[in-house]
């Protein structure tokens, strides 16, 4: 298996440097660009697996060229920028990105995130490509790409990181009982760098936020087992 | 060409209202003066007396006196009777307010000025009454007692009063076009107070040109002012962002440190220099809010906001209602309860968030069981960029913007920040959002 290959697009050079030298170390194959003609240069040379597109190029800037890119290519693209805006964030994604991180960033959070983009993406295209933006299970509707949970009232229902991972997996195998290991396993990015909470605790205060008027959240103890959310999951 | 009437400047109103008010006091007076005698005494009635009284006197003094008694009964009418009697009108006081009307009727009938004419004001019961005594020639009196031969006030009173109505009418009018006058002066200063707290008006000219000069250099300083801001706050906003890519430079040059102990000391300081770039950028970031207001599970965002600190390693509780709706910029009013949660957990060491809700109100209360405010500072939290005594710092980190954020999104809200000590120590802080500015789609309420 060869290395996932990274192009970084970031024309701040040590910045640029210090993202590749972090990939690298990780096991990518990193390119580096400092403009959108570079970048159009190097993706000529050879296709990569991501890309990491800052936001504020000089010249044509990231939103422009993610726009461009999405004309002809599906490759992950996650922005990296300077403003932290709620607003940037979301034109960032509705654009074809599939993550944002805000600067600054650690090393651990960049290969997350990376390492997250990348097993998504095999997995979507195996189902016909199309990533499952929006879904909807008992009432409940989520935004898979703008990390966002709405009630059956419309409400926005907010989760720590942690608990949208373990949510994510949940709807990603539906009606399914899940072991602790594989839940771990699934959610792993989060739980490993920003909380030590067990997978029970997590569950319990999932379901406590997933509760509503009455009826308690659509995920059950499978005991000695694992867990399993009973709901049907509709896309779309 | 519209003519001119008001003068400009504010001097020459003030003459004008000066000159207005001499003018209209001068010939109320004079009207009011040449009134007086004529209101007062009804001359008419005085001539008719004293007429009365001299052909009646005439009689008498004609005839025996066994006969007078029928005369005298027979020349009094309803409103004016007479008697004939050996005494003048007792007590013999004579009321100064008649010398006037005494002299009218002397002057009227010079017969009466040898005859002791004796006038007298009211009687018990009848204050308008005039009567009255005169000698006639063998010694004995005429009496008369005439009703309603003077007004209806006593003489004196009434003259004050009437005198006293120009001047009152003087200090109307002068208030009035005073007040119109000095309006825009209160407008401005109404203006100016509410400079620096977010709404610049800029004020129309109006009123005296000097007025006029004044507001106009106001509404000059004040965009002068609104333009510094604006400029050192974009300016301020810049650095920060670029402030963003050394940082994350360093961020990731901290990752390459082998030294783990150095690692982590360099990860606390870079986050802490996050921390306040992030509150700065928030702070000055404003009013322009680019987050619109959405149907949000409160509730949940304060568990959640609790949830986060805990998996942090931080000793804080959580205890109200699972959920609770409320229409609010969910990024924003996070950031409140977060900065307010955040302080608990720093300078307590337990922190607890208690949410209460009912008809009207949502209360969250962000109680620690550290040192409180003193009662001296509770005012000097609010303003950006303060910060307590150092002594009392434990292990802070920010530039002192936490609680202004906190306050202003609160405001956003409709709602409003209490901070008060709590009686067994630490501090409270209370953030109150009213319910009813929301829609009424509540949801459920465990």
């Amino acid at each position: 298996m060869t290395a996932p290959a990274v192009l970084v697009v970031e024309d701040d050079p040590g910045l640029r440097v210090l993202i590749a030298r972090a990939l690298q170390q990780n096991g990518f194959a990193v390119f580096q660009a400092s403009t959108g003609a570079e970048m159009w240069n190097s993706l000529e040379q050879r296709p990569v697996d991501l890309i990491i597109l800052d936001v504020m190029l000089p010249g044509k800037n990231g939103i422009d060229l993610c726009r461009e890119i999405r004309t002809r290519s599906d490759v992950p693209i996650i922005f990296v920028s300077a403003k932290v805006d709620e607003t940037d964030r979301v034109i960032g994604l509705e654009l074809g990105a599939d993550d944002y991180i805000p600067k600054p960033f650690g090393t651990r959070e960049l290969i997350a995130r990376v390492r997250a983009v990348l097993r998504r993406r095999p997995v979507e295209s195996g189902s016909n490509g199309a990533s499952p933006e929006r879904v909807q299970f008992a009432g409940w509707a989520v935004d898979m790409r703008r990390r966002s949970v709405f009630s059956p009232s419309g409400a926005s229902i907010e989760l720590t990181g942690a608990e949208f991972d373990l949510l994510a997996s949940f709807i990603g195998s539906p009606q399914r009982v899940l072991g602790r290991e594989r839940l771990i396993e699934l959610s792993r990015v989060r739980l490993g760098d920003s909380s030590d909470r067990s997978i029970d605790v997590l569950v319990s205060r999932l379901r406590r936020k997933l509760s509503s008027a009455g009826q308690s959240a659509p995920i059950v103890t499978v005991r000695g087992v694992g867990y399993m959310l009973t709901a049907d999951v509709t896309h779309g | 060409m519209r003519v001119k009437l008001v003068p400009p400047g504010a001097v020459g109103r003030v003459l004008a209202v000066v000159a207005l008010t001499g003018v209209i006091g001068l010939s109320l007076n004079t009207l009011v003066y040449e009134g007086t005698s004529r209101f007062s005494i009804r001359e008419e009635e005085a001539r008719r007396t004293s007429e009365h009284i001299v052909v009646v006197a005439r009689m008498l003094e004609g005839e025996e006196p066994g006969r007078r008694a029928r005369i005298v009964e027979y020349a009094s009418t309803q409103h004016f009777k007479l008697g004939w009697f050996q005494q003048p009108i007792s007590p013999g006081e004579r009321s100064d307010a008649l010398t006037q009307m005494h002299r009218q009727m002397v002057v009227w009938e010079p017969s009466l000025a040898g005859k002791d004419l004796r006038l007298h004001l009211g009687s018990p019961g009848a204050a308008t009454e005039v009567s009255g005594s005169l000698q006639l020639s063998d010694g004995t009196w005429l009496h008369f007692r005439a009703q309603d031969l003077v007004g209806k006030w006593p003489l004196k009173l009434r003259g004050i009063l009437i005198a006293s109505l120009p001047m009152i009418a003087l200090v109307i009018i002068a208030l009035v076009t005073l007040r119109v006058i000095l309006r825009p002066l209160g407008l401005l200063a109404e203006a100016v107070t509410r400079v620096g707290y977010g709404d610049s008006t800029i004020l129309p000219e109006q009123g005296p040109a000097e007025f006029r000069h004044l507001i106009r250099a106001y509404n000059d300083m004040q965009s002068r002012i609104v333009t510094m801001i604006k400029d050192r706050t974009e300016a301020l906003a810049a650095v920060g962002h670029d402030l963003r890519t050394p940082l994350a430079r360093l961020r990731l040059s901290v990752d390459c440190v082998d030294d783990a102990e150095m690692r982590d000391t360099l990860t606390h300081d870079v986050n802490e220099m996050e921390l306040m770039l992030d509150s700065l950028l928030t702070y000055f970031r404003g009013d322009d809010h680019p987050e619109k207001p959405s149907l949000v599970d409160v509730a949940v965002l304060v568990t959640t906001v609790v949830d986060d600190l805990q998996d942090r390693g931080f000793n804080i509780t959580y205890s109200g209602p699972e959920h609770c709706d409320a229409t609010l910029r969910l990024v924003e009013f996070k950031r409140a309860v977060s900065n307010l949660t955040n302080n608990a957990v720093q300078y307590g060491n337990h922190a607890a968030v208690r949410f209460t809700v009912d008809d009207s109100v949502i209360r969250i209360f962000v109680e620690d069981d550290g040192p409180g405010i003193p009662e001296a500072d509770m005012q000097r939290v609010l303003i950006p960029f303060q910060r307590l005594d150092p002594a009392r710092q434990r292990n802070t980190s920010g530039v002192g913007l936490g609680i202004p954020i906190a306050v202003r999104a609160i405001a956003a809200a409709g709602g409003k920040l209490i901070l008060s000590n709590r009686p067994q120590g630490g501090l409270c802080a209370q953030i109150v959002l009213p319910r009813q500015t929301w829609p009424a789609r509540l949801g459920n309420t465990l």
